[in-house]
């Protein structure tokens, strides 16, 4: 023994018993961390592989700045690379064609394609200005493969190129469709089209910085250096936003949302942490007491503590760390094997070193947080706690209980609970912590699904015809002919026409966009409602809804004048078919009326279990050429997969914190149950029996529970309103509503918790003999 | 030359009405090496001015100097030091840390000074205790009279100026008691200790040097009873 400190150790060794709580908690509180940041880094991989698939691996794309500025760019340190890209016609919109199918054109160089996109998926890049490559779709569209020619037809003339592979920058706007192949070719070949055709020439320049966690300031650096206009400037937001270095409002609000849910978690870790240690400490007042009448400083029983709650750390992080590796491993597999689709490349048994060490740091950061107050606790027992052999529960209390003693048991229970005003403080506190991360994550699912539409829509549809630049070339004919195919369930048909001259009764409104809905879409939006009564939509009775969200002015109860006609805005939904920004959604017969169109925009197919590719191929033939044929099946899978996803981590979580709270409670009541235990003795001596015990530390237990349901319940509604206005009004229209059925399940875990809390204690000190609890001490 | 100077030394607990005076200008002195018993009755005051002479409380007023130093003129941290090096307690419930042997419990105020123990002293003081054999024993596998050895060696081991015993026989049966009584007698004389130490016993105060009588808060000098 050196030092007074190695009593640290040596008690450890004897104290486990009443040390294990602590550590338990501490291991909680560890593997917590170590779970969610892991896990957390395992999807940051797995997306960051399958966005820079999908967006490239660019950071920040530049518009209208010459070839000798990007120069001076590129020589930038901090640059890695950079690359040029072009398109013409990625909407379909002009008459330029590659065989039968419309063709978007790229012009590019080689940068762009090998190291910003990674476009390549066979064959090789093009070399010289005869070479394209093409979209993988083109292997179907166009029945092509590598080293065939093709013939890029454009308007003042065709030109002949080698295909010398296949492979796309954006895969996903490819990927299902057979109307539009992307054609790339290098930027001489695309600028002898363009000026052929007499079109303007105006490249965008792709930039991939060294460090992506410099982006953000290098950015600023360089629109401040070339002084580039703020539109000029756009970023790459999904690679951006995973590296946390998105300006993106969104991303921003979603920064700021992850930021506030881990110091709550992390609050929620110190006061579970912090409560049991200071039982702890309340235990062995008479310890500290007999420490400062033999010479210990303040300091040095603050040092004491500290150094003990770190020991705890030697245990306690490397289990709480391994187990958090275990959980995540757990949670990936999932992710991985039984929900798939965007989490199919998820690593299962990687280790991230992110989450070990975010999972010891904090680990112990938290321990020596949650160590300052009952450090400073025990350092303030006075030394005459030892020769008086008062304890410090004993000492703290000034004044007598002012409540009428009608029933002494809860009377004193409630008094045990209130005595001490930082135990009370710290443990309201952590069982509100806990009703208002149930209350905010609840509305982080909202968030997720109202993300996801094709997830709550019942209209949502298997495979989409849509015409060219939402042209009206879909008759009822073609729709009445598609639902008579073998393995289509349900045909709808909408129509779109946008920028429609409009007089509101709201000044800023000059146009609309109209949107039709067929009365199977109006039946399913009943969902979507968010204000307003939808049956008043339904047939030619010149009422409309709106698309509730931040960019649309059009209100509910707003009068607009279209074509001479008066239409009134009677109900709000939360997402639409189209953009929201000036959308109005009528019946199909109000559009017909307004437009004077009968014909569709688009017509969504539902495929029965029945649909085989049969049923697609002959969909696709009815199509026609000149129509955008696009299966939706894969993406709805991916969404209904990422929903599943967002749903089992968000209900995991609240899951775990569900179980800190109830583990927090019954820790506390079991040690609050331990330090009085000598004084429970006495009372049994006197007469108290075991009923009047239980009813006791009940009295306690629920005096915390009530407590923390009222602070949490206050906080957490108010919070959960912000967050739900902030988040999904702004964005979807949805009101917020008191969550009456959550509040109740919040109620009744309450409830539990301080029941399951009072069980074991109670039974405990009841099947003790009343002499041994007058004696342990 | 006065090891200990109590000069009017009054507590009052409460205010008003509730007011209960526990100490009542209370003013004598022990010199260096003297042995000290205080008796009285239960709730005379007598374990309030001990806490008084420890440091352990504060007076209402009046002050107490040790060895020169008023020590209510000290702040915490120096007052702590001060303790540490110059008072030992010696508790009725021995206070031992249950986890730590005889040897490290009779050391442990030393290492609270960040000093290294004196192997020697340590010898000679286990040798005095007869807690040689015992010496990596943990208290729990001591006697009543053992433990309260242990509690006097670590009140020794600091060689404090100046030694505070609550009731220390007041768990021991006949023969600890005479056993703990020579020993504390022996220290004193051998290491020069002032020893104050409360007791309810008259045979055990006679073996004092002096006998002080506390009586409703009021200090009486029974004077010398010693040979």
């Amino acid at each position: 023994m050196k030092s007074y400190l190695s009593l640290v150790s040596i008690s450890g060794k004897v104290r486990k018993r009443q040390n294990r709580m602590t550590i338990f908690c501490v291991i909680i509180s560890v593997l917590l961390v170590t779970t969610i940041f892991s896990v957390a880094d395992m999807w940051i991989r797995a997306s960051s592989e399958g966005l820079q698939q999908k967006h490239g691996n660019w950071h920040i794309r530049l518009e209208n700045i010459s070839q000798d500025t990007a120069e001076e760019i590129s020589r930038h340190p901090d640059v890695a690379a950079i690359g040029w890209s072009e398109t013409f016609n990625t909407d379909g919109d002009q008459p330029f064609y590659i065989g039968e199918k419309k063709a978007a054109l790229y012009g590019v160089d080689s940068i762009y394609l090998a190291e910003l996109v990674n476009a390549l998926e066979e064959g090789a890049l093009p070399q010289g200005d005869n070479d394209v490559m093409l979209s993988s779709n083109a292997r179907l569209a166009l029945d092509v493969k590598i080293g065939d020619h093709v013939t890029v037809k454009t308007p003042s003339g065709d030109t002949d190129f080698t295909v010398c592979g296949f492979g796309s920058d954006d895969a996903e706007y490819y990927q299902g469709q057979t109307y539009m192949v992307a054609v790339y070719m290098m930027r001489d070949a695309y600028i002898s089209i363009m000026e052929q055709n007499h079109i303007p020439i105006n490249p965008s320049c792709y930039i991939q910085f060294q460090d992506v966690s410099k982006a953000s300031d290098i950015t600023s650096e360089i629109r401040q250096q070339y002084n580039l206009p703020e539109g000029d400037i756009s970023e790459n937001t999904a690679i951006m936003g995973l590296a946390g270095q998105s300006s993106n409002e969104s991303m921003k609000n979603i920064y700021g949302i992850a930021a506030v849910l881990f110091v709550i978690v992390l609050l929620a870790g110190v006061l579970m942490i912090s409560g049991s240690m200071n039982s702890n400490v309340a235990q062995r007042t008479k310890f500290f007491g007999m420490m400062r009448c033999i010479g210990a400083s303040r300091q040095q029983i603050i040092r004491y503590v500290r150094l003990e709650a770190l020991n705890w750390c030697k245990t306690a992080v490397p289990v709480g760390v391994v187990t958090g590796t275990a959980i995540e491993w757990g949670i990936c597999a999932f992710l991985r094997y039984g929900i798939g689709g965007e989490f199919a490349t998820m690593p299962v048994f990687a280790l991230s070193p992110v989450g070990l060490i975010s999972g010891a740091t904090v680990g112990i950061v938290t321990v020596l947080l949650a160590a300052q107050s009952p450090a400073k606790r025990a350092s303030k027992v006075p030394p005459m706690a030892a020769v008086s052999g008062n304890s410090d529960t004993v000492l703290s209390v000034r004044h007598t209980t002012k409540r009428k003693i009608r029933k002494v048991e809860r009377t004193l229970g409630i008094h045990h609970a209130t005595a001490s005003k930082k135990n009370w403080f710290l443990l309201t506190a952590s069982f509100s912590l806990s009703i208002i991360l149930f209350l905010c994550i609840s509305v982080g699912l909202d968030f997720a699904y109202e993300l996801m539409p094709s997830v709550n829509r019942s209209w949502q549809p298997d495979i989409t015809l849509t015409g060219y630049a939402n042209e009206r070339v879909l008759d009822q004919g073609l729709s009445d002919a598609i639902s008579r195919i073998t393995g289509v369930e349900l045909v709808w048909g909408s129509s779109y026409t946008e920028h429609v001259p409009a007089v509101s009764s709201q000044q800023e409104i000059d146009h609309v966009n109209i949107t039709s809905y067929s009365e199977y879409m109006l039946d399913c939006e009943d969902e979507s409602l968010v204000q307003g009564n939808i049956s008043e939509i339904y047939g030619d009775s010149g009422k409309v809804m709106t698309v509730l969200d931040k960019d649309n002015p059009i209100k509910v109860g707003d009068t607009i004048q279209v074509a001479g006609q008066e239409i009134e805005v009677v109900c709000g939904i939360s997402s639409g078919l189209y953009p929201g920004e000036y959308s109005i959604i009528c019946s199909q017969e109000t559009f017909a009326r307004l437009t004077g169109e009968e014909n569709y925009s688009m017509i969504g197919i539902q495929l029965s279990r029945q649909a085989t590719d049969e049923t697609v191929k002959q969909i696709n033939s009815l199509a026609g050429s000149n129509v955008i044929f696009t299966d939706e099946r894969q993406r709805n899978q991916e969404d209904a997969n990422s929903w599943l996803a967002a749903k089992f981590l968000l209900y995991s979580f609240m899951a775990i914190i569900a179980m800190i709270t109830l583990f927090n409670i019954i820790n506390s009541i079991s040690m609050s149950v331990t330090a009085r235990i000598k004084q429970y003795g006495a009372m049994r001596a006197v007469g108290m029996d075991g009923e009047q015990l239980t009813r006791m530390i009940a009295a306690e237990a629920f005096t915390y529970a009530v407590s923390g349901l009222i602070v949490g319940s206050g906080i957490g509604i108010v919070l959960s309103r912000f967050l739900y206005v902030k988040l999904v009004t702004r964005y979807f229209g949805s009101q917020w509503s008191l969550p009456v059925v959550l509040l109740a399940i919040i109620v009744v875990f309450d409830t539990v918790s301080a029941a399951a809390a009072v069980y074991a204690p109670a039974k405990r000190i009841r099947n003790m003999p009343i002499t041994a609890t007058i004696n342990e001490l | 030359m006065n090891l200990l100077e109590v000069s009017n030394v009054s507590k009052t607990y409460g205010s008003g009405e509730a007011a209960v005076k526990a100490l009542k200008k209370v003013s004598f002195s022990v010199p260096k090496g003297e042995y000290v018993a205080i008796v009285g009755e239960s709730g005379s005051g007598k374990s309030t001015l001990l806490n008084m002479i420890g440091a352990l409380d504060t007076p209402t007023s009046g002050k107490v100097v040790i060895s020169g130093k008023e020590i209510f003129s000290m702040n915490d941290r120096k007052l702590t030091i001060f303790r540490r090096r110059n008072i030992g307690f010696i508790f009725q419930a021995f206070n031992l840390i249950p986890e730590l042997t005889v040897e490290q419990n009779i050391v442990f105020p030393m290492l609270l000074d960040y000093q290294k123990p004196d192997r020697k002293y340590l010898e000679e003081l286990l040798s005095v205790l007869n807690l040689k054999e015992r010496r990596n024993h943990l208290p729990s596998q001591l006697s009543g009279g053992q433990q309260q050895r242990v509690a006097i060696g670590r009140a020794l081991f600091t060689r404090p100026a100046l030694i505070l015993a609550d009731e220390p026989t007041g768990n021991l049966d006949s023969q600890n008691t005479s056993e703990v009584i020579a020993l504390l007698k022996e220290a004193s004389k051998k290491y020069e200790q002032t020893i104050i130490m409360i007791t309810h016993s008259r045979s055990i105060a006679q073996t004092a040097d002096r006998i002080l009588q506390v009586s409703d808060g009021e200090l009486t000098d029974l004077g010398r009873c010693r040979e």
